[in-house]
């Protein structure tokens, strides 16, 4: 079930109704009822994906409890590998082990002699990714001691399957959902309204800005063998802007929905695209996955050694997995290994941490060196995020070649590109309300401080009217849905 | 609860209600690339004229179906000199869903003695949203409901112009395209257009994707027709650009009936027999009928029933 979709339009008011008239009076109802709503959700796409979560839920729950109760280091470990194992299991057969035996045998046709190994006729259960990653941590967690383990079977399964968040995140960590769920929710005015707030938002970036924007990119990418260098540019910088619109529009979606049922689920975006630099880029891009890579990934292999050849190595090994993470293809490989490349001098002139805070802090305006740094990531982040959206390594290459060409300084063309002018004004209207939100956990939450409840409504009706004059007619699956 | 309920309830009774005025005022006053989902005057009023004229021209010999490669193309009075008499069902963008609610309405009441059915690769890859507004606006008997809008793939396009049309019903404001009558370039369905195409533009070739809809309903028209005992002839009408597959497009369509295919039977120059980048001008109308009626008249096409 998609969130720009009728379906979702029809299930929100009915799961949302039966939780706060129906199913409040007891925990263990709301909890129960939440799990049964999640299911139907994920199931809308296939039922047979609910027999994964099932898995998934049912092997961490378990082990949770097993590395709890022991103090045995080794029983301890084996019971947290079982987790790892079942979990990244499922996650490899799915959706890296025909990369796996196409490479296989291609090395081996590149040899001269012929391999032919069978490679699985199966569909990636949609947000696989995400979810096995979210109870992964739960395990992780508990084998730290960070956290406790949940009997309470019913709790877990909802955390695990908690359908705003399912499909494509937030990858919740279990210290800040679980105890969510572990409360009875009460429902606030304000948190409501907020939520509303935010979904208002998440759908405006998806529905006009990244899909608006998607119709220009495809036909660029499709066509780029014959196309300007200057339209090539033009392709790369909007497909920026519809991934972070598609992207964190669904995140804001997710977060206001959560926010609708009492839960507060973490911040996923915290306006990368006024990044003054890469390491300031990664800390507001995709927060939960980068966070959790740095908690599960890069600090453990830093525990084993330091020194600039073992922080160049875990630099690459954690941007080479983050780029596997969003898909089995070289170019997502190439983009994590590109910025890899991008990180680097930072890290050695130890200057990751240099932009903490937000960008022209205590003015309304950048200054003239912001404005270059905004722009220099900016750019940087186009270039890289063509291995993204190319369809192979030899495309993103061409691409980049194309880009680079005297055509670059002639006017974007092709036949239909006129029709970008209404998508530039609604970019730049996106972009103003970024700027000014910037301060804000999401950009529209400025409107509180309106002082006018009259000019907060009319803000909020602006902004459905947008969405109702210029939102792009076909329903679009989210990007990060088939990660 | 209760009075976030309630404020919510207000709040888009309030919305609803500025919606509908905003976007009746936005269609007056915003040039049409800034209001993509607002379709109200698409088609200018043609199908409305049409659906008129079709009532005074009962029964004609030969129909022509199709987008606006048809009523660009067909010349009616290239018929009249043989004694045949036709009329142009072509509309803007008519994709195979609104082809069928002609075939419906008017076709099967008429029964001609043949369809010439104009086959555009593009009109296979659309959703065919504009021509349903057009059908929408023309109103009876073309009937849109709401549950058929509702149902084309989330179209607000199309909820938008429902809003306008009905809005505007109920406070008797008149539509502009009441006035398509104006138009002396119009002969029974057809647009006679003379200007030249003085900038031809160099189009990159692109891959014919038809959807599967659009091609569920070609087949279920030539069915309708075959079940009516009506004979079919689909044309390509000549585009001065080419598709990487478009092998794929002719070899769909060469089972499914005789095909005339003006891309490849005659040669036409981009500049002077092409009004714009891909509808002809009457340089190209003329050579493209003076064929067509000698392969029909050959071909005992007009004479068969």
């Amino acid at each position: 079930m998609l969130f720009n979709s009728l379906d979702f339009a029809i299930f929100l008011p009915i799961v949302f109704s039966l939780y706060w008239f129906i199913f409040n009076k007891k925990l263990k109802w709301q909890n129960l009822f939440l799990l049964i709503a999640s299911y139907i959700f994920y199931g809308w796409w296939d039922v047979k994906f609910l027999i994964l979560i099932f898995i998934s839920t049912l092997t961490d729950y378990y082990t949770g409890l097993k590395i709890a109760t022991s103090e045995n280091h080794k029983f301890r470990k084996s019971f947290l590998i079982l987790s790892i194992f079942v979990n990244l299991g499922m996650l490899f057969g799915f959706k890296y082990f025909n990369f796996f035996i196409d490479n296989f045998n291609r090395a081996f046709t590149l040899f001269g002699s012929s391999f032919d190994l069978n490679t699985l006729d199966i569909i990636l259960p949609v947000g696989i990714s995400f979810y096995t990653f979210q109870t992964i941590s739960y395990t992780i967690d508990i084998y730290r001691r960070k956290i406790e383990p949940t009997s309470d079977f019913i709790a877990f399964s909802a955390f695990v399957s908690f359908f705003p968040q399912l499909v494509a995140g937030p990858i919740e960590r279990a210290k800040n959902l679980l105890p969510q769920f572990e409360n009875k929710r009460k429902f606030e005015f304000s948190q409501g309204i907020d939520g509303l707030r935010q979904i208002l938002w998440g759908l405006f970036k998806k529905l006009v800005i990244a899909d608006n924007c998607a119709v220009f990119v495809n036909y660029i990418f499709e066509n780029s063998a014959d196309l300007s260098g200057s339209t090539l540019l033009l392709g790369a910088v909007l497909f920026i802007f519809q991934i972070y619109g598609d992207f964190s529009g669904y995140s804001d979606i997710a977060i206001g929905t959560a926010r609708l049922f009492g839960f507060n689920l973490m911040q996923n975006f915290a306006f990368p695209l006024f990044s003054r630099d890469i390491p300031e880029f990664w800390r507001r891009w995709h927060i939960s996955l980068t966070t959790w890579f740095r908690d599960y990934l890069y600090i453990p292999l830093s525990r084993r050694g330091s020194g600039n050849f073992f922080r160049i190595r875990n630099i690459f090994i954690l941007f080479l997995i983050t780029g596997f993470w969003h898909g089995a293809k070289w170019t997502f490989i190439a983009w994590g290994a590109l910025n890899a490349i991008y990180f680097l001098p930072y890290l050695l002139i130890r200057r990751v941490k240099s932009n903490k805070g937000i960008v022209a802090e205590h003015s309304i305006f950048p200054n003239l060196k912001e404005i270059y740094q905004v722009t220099r990531s900016f750019v940087l982040a186009a270039i890289g995020i063509i291995f993204f959206r190319a369809s192979d390594i030899q495309h993103a290459i061409n691409y980049l070649i194309g880009i680079f060409d005297e055509s670059l300084f002639t006017l974007p063309y092709y036949r239909g590109l006129g029709y970008i002018r209404p998508l530039i004004i609604l970019i730049i209207f996106f972009m103003v309300v970024e700027w000014f939100g910037r301060r804000n956990k999401y950009a529209l939450e400025l409107v509180k401080s309106f002082k006018f409840k009259s000019l907060r409504r009319a803000f909020y009706f602006l902004i459905i009217l947008l969405i109702g004059l210029y939102m792009w007619s076909e329903t679009n699956d989210f990007i990060y849905f088939q990660f | 609860m209760r009075l976030f309920l309630r404020k919510i309830f207000l709040f888009l009774i309030l919305t609803l209600g500025s919606y509908i005025v905003s976007i009746n005022l936005l269609e007056l006053i915003l040039p049409d690339i800034y209001k993509p989902n607002i379709l109200y005057q698409v088609g200018d009023g043609m199908l409305k004229k049409k659906m008129r004229d079709s009532e005074r021209i009962s029964s004609p010999d030969v129909v022509f179906l199709g987008s606006s490669h048809a009523y660009y193309s067909f010349d009616p009075v290239f018929f009249d000199k043989i004694g045949v008499s036709s009329f142009n069902w072509g509309t803007s963008q008519q994709t195979h869903p609104q082809t069928q609610m002609v075939i419906k309405e008017y076709i099967t009441q008429n029964k001609p003695k043949l369809v010439i059915y104009e086959v555009f690769p593009e009109i296979f890859a659309m959703s065919g949203r504009e021509s349903m507004a057009d059908f929408l606006n023309a109103g009876e008997p073309f009937e849109v409901s709401f549950g058929d809008i509702w149902h084309f793939d989330n179209s607000i396009a199309l909820i938008n112009t429902y809003l306008i049309k009905y809005s505007r019903r109920i406070l008797g404001v008149k539509d502009k395209t009441e006035f398509f009558d104006d138009k002396e370039s119009y002969d029974r369905g057809f647009i006679k257009e003379t200007n030249l195409n003085n900038n031809p533009r160099n189009i990159p070739m692109l891959k014919w994707v038809p959807r599967e809809n659009q091609l569920k309903a070609f087949e279920e028209n030539l069915k309708l027709l075959k079940d009516l005992d009506i004979p079919v002839l689909l044309v390509i009408a000549p585009y001065p650009f080419d598709y990487k597959n478009s092998d794929d497009f002719m070899s769909y369509l060469q089972p499914k009936a005789k095909l005339l295919s003006y891309k490849e039977i005659l040669e036409f120059d981009e500049i002077e027999d092409f009004s714009d980048f891909h509808h002809l001008n009457y340089n190209g109308v003329l050579k493209m009928n003076r064929h067509l009626i000698e392969f029909l008249t050959k071909n005992n096409y007009l004479s068969k029933s």
